[in-house]
């Protein structure tokens, strides 16, 4: 061992400098302490009675998560949502929109982290169900009784039964359609140009004459198209079967008859009535891909559907409806073409659909009472929902009347589709080319929608993990099998059948049949 | 063919040396042509895209994605800016940093160089994951939404701090050191005149590998950074391009809103902000690359 002669001071100064500004560079932030996330405790300090005046309460940032692109002008939206806000109950909003590729996987990071937030937005596909299961999630029942009461004026009731877990309440919905049907939706100039009668057309199968004539009279359209990623609409069209628990690549594997409230039995994919069911529809598209009415491509093409139909190469398509969705379709497409819809599905109301654009409050909060107070304004009152929205009027866009409005084109705010993300849709202001009574339709479409006799019910999936991610692959490799473009499809989907029992399809229908049975029995 | 030395090229013949030239011109057209062609889609009409496809020669030419990005300029700006600042930083600052802990793990007279070496080859294999960093990062550093959080992740690469350590190894000849130290030479003086000076191959490479890590890196921004001034041009870029992504594999979504869609920036736009974000470090390398050529062949010690 030598010894270091020399400059050893300088060398330890140095690195310790060096040390010292890694120190320093992180400094710069404005981040709370840390502290450990608070524990379950609904039960705070204030427990002022609900008189809201700014006065009585301590002022309090609300922080605001939610599903959206990020836009230029958001400082200042918030600066006036704050402002008004202050006023009404002493809390100002501190807005952190996500976009949507990223909202996933960074929240899902700041909820396992603990981060001190509020009002956290959630989904039943963003996973809203698994993070209730691990309490990230406050429940919201004392809540919206004491501080929400304008929601649950304005919602329609059964919002409220889908985002529960055991019985308790963790998110509120979004105001807006509740539920959406399926409908074969068409191009409104060729419908009239060859008379084609579309009140009759109720599955593929009735297409088949109109297919032939526009083949002949149209050879620019794409007649049916068609990706791998879906399987369209055949147990829609030709049962009463409707999808429920897990659907591995958007694939369906079971089934139940919705129209049979007392006793739900649950099919698979693998049983033969279902199996016939599937087997004639693929086998109908052979047949059409043979005779080029579907899309030559349709077993890889990553096309969106939405760029053919501004070309103007789609008649029709398998989408989904609710009281304006022509309109939307024709917005879409720079108001070239109209569309019109024929509904060929009973809408039904499901957990997944009820569930699907949330609020939830985080049990990091701490002023619950305060983020359900601003929660409540952002579903009652039409100045802050359209702030937060649409942005600030004059600098983003022009009223036009009472609730109408004219967005002013690259002013900063509002390209963000926020609408469905944000408190109470019906009481947004409409926008060119949405008719006057958009939101009341949808109020009718709301009250009028039949719920599904599993509405509540969610899967869990924790004992089947594995076989799932069997079935899931088992899909993957037959998923192009109904799109026609594979010769001999009853023959693929025989196949695919016998390695999803081989993967235990069976257990899995076991298991959830078994949980239906006991959430039934429990209602 | 004739084969006197009239002929003959550096000792190849003729033919050989055609060859050799037309595999490297169709290797570097291999290379060449991609970016040309994102260039040229970057000016392509939206339109004809849709029409046609891609091509060298679109039907109709147009500015529109760049007038659509610098419509927006401010934004590219700052990205341009946190971009470069982060790049010249963390590049200087991770060099350093890697070759100060290198150069020790490589003397063999260095009592503990197996343990330090162990403890960066064991963060090679196992790592916390992402949820404990994020934590320890926002937690206990408290550096979440800051500059450093875009700079700290990637300042030591064990696996380069590995491959520094092995050239230290056979380049420094321990004459040399030993040789300084019989001059009166201390070990940081040691370090910074004899053994930087004759490591510049692997420092530019280090820097190299840096400079480009850290001008591409958008992944540490998405997790760590939330206000829109901080952002680096690569994750701007990344969150369009991941938007659109998400929306085309999300059928449903986009389907119950088609006005979402409506937006979407087509695929000229994506190719423009491809273009914008390459720019800087396809200049970045020339610099480095002189010291590839000379540097590797210096020695220093009389054979």
């Amino acid at each position: 061992m030598k010894k270091l002669k020399g400059r050893k001071p300088l060398f330890t100064a140095i690195i310790l400098v060096l040390a010292l500004s890694l120190q320093a560079c992180s400094g710069g932030n404005n981040g709370g302490t840390s502290e450990p996330a608070a524990s379950k405790g609904t039960e705070s300090t204030s427990t002022a009675a609900p008189a809201d005046s700014p006065e009585s309460l301590k002022p309090y940032e609300v922080s605001i998560i939610y599903f959206g692109a990020p836009q230029r002008d958001d400082a200042l939206v918030e600066a006036k949502l704050s402002e008004y806000f202050k006023e009404k109950f002493n809390a100002t909003v501190d807005l952190q929109p996500i976009a949507s590729s990223e909202y996933k996987q960074k929240t899902e990071l700041m909820l396992n982290a603990g981060e001190p937030m509020d009002l956290v937005f959630t989904a039943s596909w963003l996973n809203f169900f698994g993070n209730v299961s691990k309490g990230a999630f406050l429940d919201l029942d004392d809540l919206l009784a004491k501080y929400g009461q304008g929601i649950s004026e304005n919602l329609n009731p059964i919002y409220l039964e889908a985002p529960r877990y055991k019985g308790k309440l963790y998110g509120i919905p979004t105001n807006k359609e509740i539920t959406q049907g399926k409908a074969y939706t068409y191009r409104k100039d060729i419908v009239d140009k060859y008379n084609i009668p579309i009140e009759d057309i109720k599955t593929m199968s009735d297409f088949e004459p109109w297919f032939k004539l526009l083949k002949e009279k149209e050879p620019e359209l794409i007649l049916d198209f068609i990706k791998e990623s879906g399987e369209g609409m055949m147990y829609e069209t030709r049962s009463d079967f409707r999808v429920i628990g897990p659907t591995p690549n958007k694939i369906p594997l079971f089934l139940y008859d919705y129209t049979n409230t007392d006793n739900i039995e649950i099919k698979s994919v693998v049983d033969p009535e279902i199996s016939s069911i599937a087997k004639a529809e693929y086998e109908l598209n052979r047949s059409y891909y043979e005779k080029g009415y579907i899309n030559s491509d349709a077993a890889t093409t990553t096309t969106d559907i939405g760029d053919l139909r501004k070309q103007g190469k789609i008649w029709m398509q398998q989408a989904v409806w609710k009281p304006g969705a022509d309109i939307e379709l024709k917005i879409a497409t720079d108001n070239k073409y109209d569309f019109i819809s024929k509904v060929i599905e009973e809408p039904i109301v499901t957990t997944d659909l009820a569930a699907g654009s949330m609020f939830s409050i985080s049990r990091t909060s701490k002023d619950p009472e305060r983020a359900m107070m601003v929660l409540n304004a952002l579903h009652t009152d039409p100045y802050a929902v359209n702030l937060f929205v649409n942005g600030i009027e004059g600098t983003h866009y022009k009223k036009i009347s009472e609730n109408r409005i004219e967005p002013i084109a690259d002013s900063g705010y509002g390209t963000s589709a926020l609408f469905w993300v944000i408190g109470n849709q019906l009481i947004n202001y409409l926008k060119p080319g949405q008719p006057d009574d958009l939101y009341s339709s949808w109020q009718e479409f709301n009250n009028e929608a039949k719920r599904s006799p599993l509405l509540g019910f969610v899967f869990d999936e924790s004992s089947v993990k594995n076989e799932i991610t069997q079935l899931t692959s088992v899909i993957g490799e037959y998923r192009a099998a109904s799109t026609g473009a594979i010769p001999d499809p009853a023959k693929m989907l025989e196949e695919r059948n016998e390695k999803l029992k081989k993967a235990g399809i069976e257990k899995v229908q076991t298991e959830l049949q078994t949980q239906i049975d006991a959430w039934k029995a429990a209602q | 063919m004739a084969n006197d030395s009239g002929s003959r090229i550096g000792g190849i013949s003729v033919a050989s040396s055609m060859i050799l030239n037309i595999a490297f011109v169709i290797l570097s057209l291999i290379c060449f042509l991609p970016v040309l062609l994102v260039i040229i889609v970057s000016f392509t009409d939206g339109q004809s895209i849709l029409t046609q496809g891609y091509s060298f020669v679109p039907d109709k030419w147009s500015l529109i994605a760049y007038e659509s990005i610098f419509k927006d300029f401010q934004t590219i700006l700052s990205g341009y800016r946190v971009s470069f600042t982060i790049t010249i930083l963390g590049t200087a600052l991770s060099v350093l940093l890697m070759a100060l802990y290198a150069y020790p793990i490589s003397r063999a007279d260095y009592p503990f160089r197996n343990a330090f070496t162990f403890f960066l080859f064991f963060t090679m294999l196992f790592n916390g994951g992402m949820v404990s960093r994020y934590l320890i990062y926002t937690q206990v550093l408290h550096i979440k939404d800051s500059y450093m959080a875009l700079i700290l992740p990637m300042l030591i690469v064990p696996f380069n701090v590995i491959i520094m350590r092995t050239f230290f190894q056979t380049t420094i000849h321990p004459a040399v050191i030993e040789s300084a130290r019989i001059d009166g030479a201390g070990e940081l003086r040691i370090f910074l005149r004899i053994v930087l000076p004759l490591s510049l191959p692997v420092l530019a490479t280090m820097a190299l590998f840096s400079t480009i890590g850290y001008w591409n890196d958008w992944f540490n921004a998405l997790l760590y950074i939330s206000s829109e001034d901080k952002y680096p041009l690569q994750y701007l870029m990344m969150r369009v391009l991941n938007d659109v992504q998400y929306l085309r594999n999300n059928v449903e979504l986009a389907a119950q809103n088609p006005t979402m869609m409506k937006n979407l920036p087509n695929e000229s736009l994506q190719m423009a902000m491809a273009v914008i974000g390459m720019g800087p470090i396809l200049i970045a390398y020339p610099f480095f690359q002189k010291y590839f050529v000379k540097g590797l062949t210096v020695g220093a010690v009389k054979g």
